[in-house]
């Protein structure tokens, strides 16, 4: 009886625990079809007209692409790299374990500590701050160990008696990758990409340090900020919120397909 | 240079096969081949995340310490071997102050975050099969939408003509709008919690789902009570997760720059604020340098502590 309660009471405790996650962002979802001046309350009644002023804003399409190849060349990059790190660590070897918390270590530095310091590093060099060169670099070693856990992991469990039987038979080393290894990795390894994407398209305190007089999204979000504030703005927020998720939910499928 | 390294390991394959029956001299040096490809290929795999953790972290970082001791002229800054940067630190209670107010503030948004944390994890952990994989996930995507619009969503809610108070004023509960709400310390730290609360569930839940059940019956047939038996076994088993999430919230919290930019008016305004305001409004480079160093150095400080009391390779998935 009172294992029964004390469980309704957990159920209980996790809705309303996820409501506290989830409501400000519906919240925020919902406001954007407010036909209001306002950002917030008292409901208009239903428009689509802040998604049909966003539409024509042209500034918010050129960062909207920006954030798009960024993210994309960030996901290649840390990918590529974080999974030839990943695979180094199969092997035993003398130093691995100072290289693994140097890999991680960039996990416990807070982001406005490194954006300031990238800042510092880029102007002493003389590297004239762009999205496609400073930033470019703050988001591949944002993104590398995030990539780097994702693949480690999966190699973890993958069964190294698969490649040892391609080899038995035959194959060398590159075939044996390219045949056996990488298909059995590569849900992974497309989760991986698509998730440093999602980090690289939503990054913002790197960004702000080392981007110069281009724009992101997110950067373009936060001028936005501080000049205006209408409904338009919840509206960009829920395009931006929307796109991450499908990436998400995209890259839990394809993580998941082959567990 | 990539074909060189694979005519070398099939060749060393060939050679290996053959190692029985080959002379001893011809073995060993078979075994130097191969442990000379080993290390071309380990190096050529880990050589471009090594160069890049240089260029992203190592690099950066000494340069901040470089310009610490610079001195920042009405000319710009000035290359030197100075303390006044760290002096006009220590002897300014304004920036002591809001030190130890930024760190209060983030080991309070730490502290909720755990109490509230933890039994949500508990409760994930006893969902069974498919649910909980779902939960799970319900729990992570907030992680991967913008912390910038989701600190954002507090504004409709929290301000003075927001959802809160016109729901408050609707059911009559109040009669004048509460203003309170928004742009203070209390604003920040609920937005906060909202924010990096993930971080914490995440970790835990991770070493609750570990623990193996049967260690919970042997408390039960030993003679102990749910309270005992969780207190004595669950607990101690899921430090790690908790070590891991206090880490991960509290360096969050303590590094925030948007939440109170966004939220916190003058009075809840943090610590990174006025690190950036030296990058972007009052220029002083070197002085900022010394913010954020102390801001990392608190950070090392935390991991030393969170280090006594669990190891740290585990909380961050690394095995060695």
């Amino acid at each position: 009886m009172t294992t029964t309660r004390s469980l309704w009471l957990l159920r209980g405790y996790g809705i309303v625990v996820f409501a506290f996650l989830y409501l400000p962002i519906a919240m925020l979802m919902l406001l954007s079809f407010n036909d209001s001046a306002g950002i917030t309350l008292p409901w208009g009644g239903f428009t689509l007209r802040w998604y049909r002023a966003l539409a024509e804003n042209q500034s918010l399409f050129v960062s909207l692409k920006n954030s798009v190849v960024l993210g994309l060349t960030t996901a290649v990059l840390a990918t590529t790299i974080g999974c030839l790190a990943a695979f180094a660590f199969r092997s035993q070897f003398r130093g691995q374990v100072a290289c693994i918390r140097l890999l991680l270590l960039p996990f416990v530095i807070p982001g406005l500590t490194i954006g300031v310091a990238l800042l510092i590093l880029f102007h002493a060099i003389g590297l004239r701050p762009g999205l496609m060169t400073t930033t470019l670099i703050a988001h591949v070693g944002f993104a590398l160990p995030y990539v780097f856990v994702l693949i480690s992991t999966r190699l973890h469990r993958f069964d190294a008696a698969l490649e040892e039987a391609a080899m038995d038979l035959g194959a060398d080393e590159l075939t044996t990758f390219w045949k056996i290894t990488f298909p059995l990795i590569r849900p992974g390894v497309i989760g991986s990409a698509l998730f440093a994407f999602t980090l690289s398209f939503d990054e913002f305190i790197r960004t702000l340090f080392t981007i110069g007089n281009d724009n992101t999204l997110p950067i373009q979000i936060w001028s936005m900020l501080g000049s205006m504030v209408s409904p338009e703005l919840n509206a960009a927020a829920t395009l931006i919120v929307v796109f991450s998720l499908g990436l998400v939910v995209l890259g839990e499928l394809l993580r998941g397909s082959d567990r | 240079m990539l074909t060189e390294v694979k005519e070398m390991s099939t060749g060393d394959r060939a050679l290996r096969r053959a190692q029985p029956a080959m002379q001893p001299t011809l073995r060993t040096s078979a075994l130097m081949l191969l442990q000379r490809v080993g290390w071309l290929k380990l190096l050529l795999l880990l050589l471009p995340s090594l160069v890049l953790i240089t260029i992203y972290l190592i690099i950066p970082i000494i340069m901040l310490v470089v310009m610490s001791f610079y001195r920042s002229s009405m000319f710009g800054v000035v290359p030197d071997f100075s303390l006044v940067n760290y002096q006009q630190f220590t002897s300014s209670s304004l920036y002591v102050g809001l030190l130890i107010k930024s760190i209060r503030m983030a080991l309070t948004v730490t502290a909720i975050s755990l109490l509230v944390s933890y039994p949500f994890a508990y409760f994930l952990a006893r969902a069974s099969g498919r649910l909980k994989t779902a939960l799970l996930i319900l729990v992570m995507v907030p992680f991967w939408t913008s912390y910038l619009i989701r600190t954002m969503a507090w504004l409709p809610i929290l301000g003075i003509k927001g959802i809160v108070n016109h729901s408050l004023l609707a059911l009559q509960i109040v009669t004048d709008p509460i203003e309170a709400f928004l742009f203070n310390e209390f604003s920040v730290i609920l937005t906060l919690i909202h924010i990096y609360m993930p971080f914490m569930v995440v970790p835990i839940f991770l070493s609750l789902d570990r623990l193996d059940s049967r260690l919970l019956e042997a408390a039960g047939d030993l003679g102990a009570n749910p309270w005992r038996a969780f207190w004595n076994v669950t607990l101690p088993l899921s430090m790690p997760g908790v070590v891991g999430g206090v880490v991960m919230v509290f360096i969050a919290a303590f590094g925030a720059y948007v939440t109170p930019k966004l939220i916190g008016g003058s009075s809840g305004i943090m610590f990174g604020n006025v690190l950036a305001d030296q990058y972007s409004g009052t220029f002083n480079w070197p002085f900022g340098a010394v913010l954020a160093l102390i801001m990392i150095g608190v950070v090392l400080l935390l991991l030393l502590i969170a280090s006594r009391f669990s190891r740290l390779d585990a909380v961050f998935g690394a095995r060695s």
